[in-house]
């Protein structure tokens, strides 16, 4: 009666819909034991006509059925052992209940024992369950998490192994000590109670350091004579003029397409065989960079918004000392010693683009500041009151003063304290009850109108507020067309238009991210193998005041390692020579011509031929390095630097698999001669004909 | 221990007063009791308000009164207490009619039952009373009075109606509060209840809803209309406190009456209808009960019965995520592929008739949803980009959901090119279907019954291959008659290509519109519509070209024309696009490339803003201008007048909209700039006298706003102290000088004054010279000016009171003093000038602005370069 139809041709749709669904189910382990008695997969794979391919049993999808199969079966046997355990618990506990009917008809077991005997069970119970102390589950020792440094771990974050921006010496910072502080738990920045305490504080700091170095430098340690540096300087600076940090990073710059300088490879030039710019490599690159430098141009028109809202944002500056601009006292304010390292590089829009962020920031606060400001102030003109709009005038000094506030006044005084100011103000505020009143002055009537005037009732709005449309500045600086386009206003008169949001939908969508500065080439430290076998034939320079190690300050053992051994630098061939074997192949057996030969030789029939002649004739001998030799005649030249006498001769070894050939040595091995291969005719042929 | 001294040691503190009634109610008995107890009362009516000690004597003797009415029901005092203090309300003394009120407010709180006579008294005396001049009587008497409620008729119940006609008119605030407060929730005084939720004090916006509202109780009792504008008023409240109650009244009264579901309760809420009111409750809801958003959970049964409050609530939640970085919340969205499922099921949900609107909606916040959604998976990219195209492609879809799907198109594409081509080939393609007039029918087969996920799955290509048949309109079209059907047909298609394109240009902000798809589309798709007869078409059509235009400049110039004959000859409807149109298109390009136009457009936009049977349009206008104004400073004199003088409009009172944008505009305006400040300086007489003139008929009681609290109003506007930047740069084109410009004002002020019509206007006039503040510190020629106009007017012997020649008077000597002050000064000053003039000292103090102390910084800088020079040299 459930069923309309048994036939499965019939519901041949609904019955794969609902073995799809199990195998899905089976699959992703949502088999449980509230569903797994509503599978029917177990039949279907008895059946197997779903199973069948034709003929042939489809094993992948019987694979999968047997497994939903054995995953539906396990399921049942843990719902059928959950049931087994429901039911013999009931019956334990009914056998039980039925045992102490029985026990209650014994008229021999008192009440009274019966309780006691309870209770010592439930004593007997309450061991078990409780602890006897609390040390017993007490944690000796919480798992904490590992203390750690937290520069250390900023260190491990930052560090790569193929640059030298990984360094620790690159990455940490010295203290007042000279110390390159990687222990960061101990290094802290005093701080003082007061902005006096603070400034004591702080000469004491840096008087205690001054005097300390006065003290120790000047007690314990000896100190460079004025002669000790005039003999430096002789011996190691007399030419400093001239000399740079990096002669061949001299003035090094990328141009728009990437190029590198020409300078720099001319420098290296004498050093460096051949360095292949960038640039010169490939034109599409450079388009590529003049595209990216568009890209960043088209980033100008931003750029100068930023610096104009920058310009904005800095008006509000309520600082005196903010206004002023910062200028220079003191000589030590003075820039650089005139030295000059420009390169003329620099357009005349750099610093503007340097502060494109800052501009853009200060613009959007400026509304941002009416947004606030204007927040009780918005229904209309009958609700305006007069009040100040700026409300941040000596903010900074509010600032100032709520870090030099000391700290509050005891709140236990102050309540003990409002305690007894209520006391004064009960006192003061005390009624007289004992006073005479006057009852009828107390009663009298009001001879006037004890009513309020109709002219002061509030019936033109009922006291109501307009509803609030929320007008800000987003609407206001908004196209109407636009409204995600929003208009910075200027003094000018000219609006610069700023999207609401940042799209960066190249950037979220782009499959590939921009590559990094961690590259191959990026942070470099291999040691690698000079050019060309640069060793250490160079002439030593010279180095200051050489010191006998046994004349040092740290003792007569100034080494700790012997003499390290020099490795060998080994040339190795930096290109891939590239050879069509095939093609190679095929010219060196039209260089050989063995095959017309032997026609020719067979063709030929000499009668004042010599027996020898014949054989000579019926035996073509090709020379290998002649027929390599006929190559250049076929290959370019810029092809034929990639061959070998190696490669020609793996070719004529296949050629001698493939077409019979003999190859034989000549004396000094100098040279193989190439001839064809005796067979079974041509050796019949010659038996005969000899 | 006597009876008034017992009554007296009970001012002191409130422990003891058990005590104390113990021992008051033994003494019940003796002779002058009730006596003295009527003594102390008389002298506690002349204690004034805020000695505490006589409250804590009448909570005392309230108490007394309790403990005696339990004790020893059988004496009555009560009645004698009332009967004496009674004759106090119509006392002269405020303070006695304020203690009457008070003490007849805590004693009758404590009888049951009073006789008729006396009831009938007390009533009539407090009815009175409510009425009184002095507030504190009103307050007490208001509580006094609604002990006496009744539950009557509203033709007979006086203490009702008084109660009512003071929450609505009282002026003291608190009055109102202590009616709000103390007048009985019944369903004649829940509507006067809930309209104090826009009452003018914060204070009782928030006793509305922390403390009436649940009073009622569960607010399924409300309309929908009275809890959608409860929540609108309350979350969108101005003061964080109003704001606050509001949300906790949501987050726990509310959510507490419905099942704590706030499924449940967004269902009482009408969604459809005010999502936005349902988004800010929901976001207003989670911000105080931040716990729940945790424990929120969207299953895939969510996800397949998917309703209008359960879309909302999950794109809510999507962007409280989005918003306050829940990145582990939302993992709970589902993903891109999923996502995309779910929504194509609603697409199917659109061909049903009665789940159209609804599926609509939900389609909407699932976009939502999809916008924000990250878009890394690339299957998922690719599946939402097929689904949304072929959607857009084949559906009729409304215009809100038309732009958020082209909006996530471009999201889904890379760039702008890909973007503009395939919505290019989308429009071609439905812009032919129109076009060939063939009528795409929906495919039977095309109708899925039922959709899941594994289905969908198995029938994703199949569904997406085959043609949708989206040539059926909506049920909004099925009345026309066959023969307008192919037309009509024709048309929506055609509103179909313009609506794509002008999602299109809305999502483009390079010049990818020059190219040659821009091209063919402006003179196939979007020209051919703006000459179009039929309506619709033509105004969709010129919204097109108005997006167009913003992104050409060239284009825009030639058809200024265009938009201007549509303002002339337009609709309201057409109108308004171009007011918008010109406006972009001036804030876009510039003013300097609409020069020719200018007179033109300044003449619509005048017409738009004194456009007083259209309210939005002239409130269109006014938004306008202000944003020329703010924006491009477009030819601010001659529009500032007419923006104050409909701001101040009696016959804009209604126009809310219209205020509150010039209400934002004119402190922005104002002190934003310093320039501002003196431009509205030089229109204010004129304005004012215009805005005197319309208020000269108008009667008084008809009117909010006085005109000394209009010209109070423009006087701080020009405020210089008020002004957001008070830096003071000395450029070479421009210096800004905000500190005279009151003294500018005076000198508009007396230029006007002849022009006044009447004596009483100048009277005004004059009276405002009292209220500037001019500093001393101007150049003396300054005052010089000020005085010789002042001197001017005298000359034309106008009749003026003793008033307004005494502030003249006052003025004069003002000006005087200050000119003489100055004169010396500038003669000192120029003294200094010639003795320092050899001097170049580098020091701040000469500076007369900042910007000079930094070239003067700069210039030593400067000096200091040449040192430099001088000094590698030396190196």
């Amino acid at each position: 009666l459930n069923n309309s139809s048994p036939f499965n041709s019939s519901h041949q749709v609904p019955v794969l819909s609902n073995f799809e669904e199990w195998i899905k189910l089976a699959t992703d382990n949502k088999i449980n034991s509230t569903n797994t008695w509503n599978f029917a997969l177990i039949d279907y794979f008895h059946d197997m006509s779903l199973l069948r391919d034709g003929e042939d049993i489809n094993f992948q999808k019987a694979s999968c059925t047997l497994d939903g199969c054995v995953k539906i079966y396990t399921s049942r046997i843990d719902s059928v052992a959950t049931e087994t355990g429901k039911l013999l618990s009931g019956l334990a506990n009914d056998s039980k209940v039925l045992q102490q009917t029985e026990e209650g008809e014994d008229a021999e077991n008192d009440d009274e024992d019966l309780q006691k005997k309870k209770e010592r069970k439930r004593a007997q119970r309450s061991v078990k369950t409780l602890v006897k102390d609390f040390e017993s589950i007490r944690a000796k020792k919480f798992e904490l998490e590992c203390s750690f440094d937290p520069l250390f771990k900023k260190m491990c974050a930052d560090f790569d192994e193929d640059g030298a921006k990984g360094l620790l010496m690159n990455h940490l910072c010295v203290d007042q000590h000279g110390r390159i502080v990687f222990d960061s738990s101990d290094t802290v920045i005093k701080d003082l109670e007061n902005k006096d305490v603070e400034a004591e504080s702080q000469e004491a700091v840096v008087a205690a350091p001054i005097e300390s170095h006065d003290t120790e430098m000047t007690n314990v340690h000896d100190n460079i004579s004025r002669e000790t540096l005039n003999g430096i300087y002789k011996c190691y600076f007399t030419d400093i003029d001239q000399l740079t940090i990096c002669p061949s990073l001299q003035g090094f710059e990328f141009d728009s397409k990437g190029n590198l300088d020409v300078s720099l490879l001319k420098s290296l030039s004498d050093e460096v065989n051949m360095i292949t710019t960038t640039s010169l490599v490939d034109n599409t690159m450079e388009k590529t960079d003049a595209d990216a430098a568009s890209l960043s141009s088209d980033s100008d028109g931003e750029e100068g918004h930023i610096v104009h809202a920058l310009e904005e944002m800095a008006y509000d500056e309520e600082n005196p000392y903010v206004d002023v601009v910062p200028k220079a006292m003191d000589e030590s304010e003075n820039p650089d010693f005139g030295v000059d390292t420009e390169v003329n590089m620099a357009d005349g829009s750099t610093m503007n683009e340097n502060y494109s962020i800052i501009s853009t920031a200060a613009a959007n606060g400026v509304y941002e500041y009416f947004d606030k400001s204007m927040k009780k102030n918005w229904a209309g003109p009958e609700h305006w009151r007069i009040q100040a709009l700026r409300k941040n005038i000596n903010n900074a000094s509010t600032v100032f003063n709520s870090s030099n506030t000391a700290e509050s006044s005891d709140n236990v005084s102050r309540s003990l304290s409002s305690t007894e100011r209520k006391k004064r103000r009960e006192l003061d505020n005390a009624i007289d009850f004992l006073q005479e009143v006057d009852v009828e002055a107390l009663f009298t009537p009001a001879t006037s109108s004890l009513k309020l005037p109709k002219s002061h009732w509030k019936r033109h709005n009922r006291c109501l507020l307009p509803d609030d449309y929320q007008y800000d500045s987003k609407r206001l600086l908004q196209l109407f067309l636009k409204p995600k386009m929003s208009v910075l206003p200027n003094a000018d008169g000219e609006g610069q238009l700023q999207l609401n949001k940042a799209l960066d939908d190249e950037n979220d969508l782009d499959g590939i991210q921009p590559h990094g500065f961690d590259s191959d080439g990026s942070d470099n430290v291999d040691e690698g193998i000079p050019p060309y076998g640069f060793g250490d034939s160079d002439s030593p320079k010279q180095t200051p005041l050489l010191t006998p190690p046994s004349s040092s300050g740290f003792g007569d053992n100034l080494l700790l390692t012997a003499r390290l051994a020099k490795p060998d630098m080994l040339n190795y061939a930096k290109r891939a020579k590239k050879v069509d074997v095939r093609v190679l192949k095929e010219k060196l057996w039209k260089c050989l011509d063995l095959e017309n030969t032997i026609k020719e030789n067979s063709i030929n029939s000499h009668i004042e031929g010599s027996e020898m002649e014949s054989e000579e004739t019926n035996m073509p001998v090709k020379s290998f390095f002649s027929t390599v030799n006929q190559l250049e005649e076929t290959y370019e030249k810029k092809e034929l630097k990639d061959i070998s006498t190696s490669f020609a001769f793996i070719c004529v070894l296949h050629l001698a698999n493939e077409h019979n050939l003999e190859l034989t040595s000549n004396e000094d091995f100098s040279d193989v001669f190439i001839r064809p291969g005796p067979n079974l005719t041509t050796l019949e042929a010659l038996e005969n004909d000899v | 221990m006597s009876c008034i001294q017992i009554i007296s040691s009970s001012q002191t503190s409130i422990a003891g007063h058990r005590k104390l009634c113990n021992k008051l109610f033994t003494l019940r008995t003796q002779e002058g009791f009730e006596t003295d107890i009527l003594r102390a009362l008389n002298i506690i009516l002349t204690v004034k308000k805020g000695n505490s000690n006589a409250d804590r004597v009448l909570r005392f003797l309230v108490t007394f009164v309790n403990y005696l009415q339990q004790k020893d029901p059988e004496i009555d005092i009560v009645q004698p207490i009332l009967k004496h203090i009674l004759r106090g309300l119509d006392a002269k003394d405020k303070t006695v009619r304020y203690r009457c009120c008070q003490i007849i407010a805590r004693v009758v709180n404590c009888v049951k039952e009073i006789d008729d006579d006396l009831y009938n008294t007390l009533k009539e005396k407090l009815l009175s009373r409510v009425l009184d001049r002095e507030s504190i009587v009103r307050l007490e008497a208001v509580v006094a009075l609604s002990r006496l409620q009744e539950d009557t008729g509203d033709e007979e119940n006086d203490v009702r109606n008084i109660l009512l006609f003071l929450l609505q008119n009282d002026p003291s605030s608190e009055v109102r509060r202590s009616v709000l407060l103390n007048i009985e929730v019944s369903n004649s005084t829940l509507p006067f209840i809930l309209e104090r939720a826009r009452d003018v004090d914060a204070a009782n916006r928030k006793c509305v809803y922390a403390r009436v509202l649940p009073k009622i109780g569960d607010f399924r009792y409300l309309s929908i209309k009275k809890r959608v504008r409860i929540l609108k008023w309350g979350l969108n409240d101005r003061d964080e406190s109003v704001e606050k109650a509001a949300a906790d009244m949501l987050a726990y009264q509310w959510i507490e009456n419905a099942d704590n579901n706030l499924l449940e309760l967004l269902e009482r809420l009408d969604v459809s209808n005010n999502s936005d009111v349902a988004v800010l409750a929901i976001k207003k809801f989670f911000d105080v009960r931040v716990d729940s958003l945790s424990q929120l959970e969207f299953p895939e049964q969510f996800w397949l019965e998917l309703t209008a409050e359960s879309s909302l609530l999950a794109r809510t939640f999507n962007e409280i995520c989005i918003e306050k970085n829940y990145t582990d919340l939302l993992d709970k969205m589902p993903e891109v592929v999923q996502l995309t499922y779910y929504i194509e099921r609603q697409y199917v949900s659109l061909r049903d008739k009665s789940s159209y609107d609804e599926s609509c909606f939900i389609i909407e916040q699932l976009l939502y949803i999809g916008l924000s959604q990250d878009m890394v998976d690339e299957i998922g990219r690719r599946k939402l980009l097929k689904s949304l195209t072929n959607s857009l492609s084949t559906m009729a879809l409304p215009d809100s959901l038309i732009s958020l799907h082209i909006e996530l198109l471009r999201k889904l594409c890379s760039s702008e090119n890909d973007f503009c081509s395939l919505l290019v080939e989308i429009i071609t393609e439905v812009f032919e279907q129109g076009h060939s007039q063939n009528q795409t029918e929906e495919q039977g087969n095309s109708n899925a019954p039922e959709l899941n996920k594994n289905d969908y799955e198995g029938e994703e290509i199949t569904v997406s291959q085959k043609s949708p048949s989206p040539s059926l309109p909506p049920n909004e079209l099925n009345e026309p008659e066959p023969d307008d059907m192919d037309g009509y047909k024709e048309a929506f298609n055609e509103l179909r290509c313009l609506s794509y394109v002008q999602c299109l240009f809305e999502n483009i902000t390079s010049s990818l519109n020059e190219n040659l798809y821009m091209v063919d589309m402006l003179k196939t798709l979007i020209i051919p519509a703006v000459r179009s007869h039929d309506l619709p078409i033509r105004e969709k059509g010129l919204e097109c070209l108005s997006l167009v235009c913003l992104l050409n400049a060239d284009l825009a110039f030639e058809n200024v024309p265009l938009y201007l004959h549509c303002y002339e000859k337009g609709s309201v409807v057409l109108k308004c696009t171009a007011i918008r149109t010109l406006t972009d298109m001036l804030i876009q390009h510039g003013k300097a490339k609409f020069t020719e136009y200018e007179d033109a457009i300044s003449s619509i936009l005048f017409e738009a803003l004194g456009e007083f049977e259209n309210a939005e349009l002239q409130t269109l206008g006014a938004e306008a201008i202000a944003k020329l104004l703010v924006i491009l400073h477009y030819r601010d004199e001659l529009f500032l007048k007419p923006l104050i003088i409909q701001y101040f409009e009696p016959n804009t009172v209604d126009n809310h909209a219209l205020r509150q944008v010039l209400g934002y505009f004119f402190p922005v305006y104002a002190f934003g700039a310093h320039e501002n400040q003196w431009r509205i300086a030089t229109i204010f007489c004129d304005a004012l006298l215009s805005l005197l003139e319309i208020y000269r008929d108008l009667d008084e009681d008809d009117v909010q706003l006085s005109i000394g609290h209009i010209a109070q109003q423009m006087l701080d506007w020009t405020d210089n102290e008020k002004l957001y930047e008070r830096k003071t740069q000395t450029g070479d084109d421009y210096i800004a000088l905000n500190h005279n410009v009151h003294l500018h004002l005076a000198n508009m002020i007396f230029e006007s004054l002849p022009n006044a019509s009447e004596g009483k206007e100048r009277k005004f006039m004059i009276s405002l010279l009292g209220k500037l503040k001019i500093p001393t510190d101007l150049p003396s020629s300054d005052y010089q000016r000020t005085k010789r106009k002042l001197e001017t007017y005298e000359s034309h012997g106008f009749t003026m009171d003793s008033t307004s020649l005494s502030i003249l008077a006052k003025f004069e000597r003002m000006l005087l003093q200050n000119e003489e002050a100055r004169s010396k000064f500038e003669e000192t000053e120029e003294e200094r000038l010639m003795e320092n003039a050899e001097e170049n000292e580098h020091a701040g103090a000469e500076a007369i602005s900042g910007e000079i102390i930094p070239d003067t910084v700069e210039a030593n800088m400067e000096d200091e370069e040449e040192v430099y020079v001088k000094q590698e040299e030396d190196l």
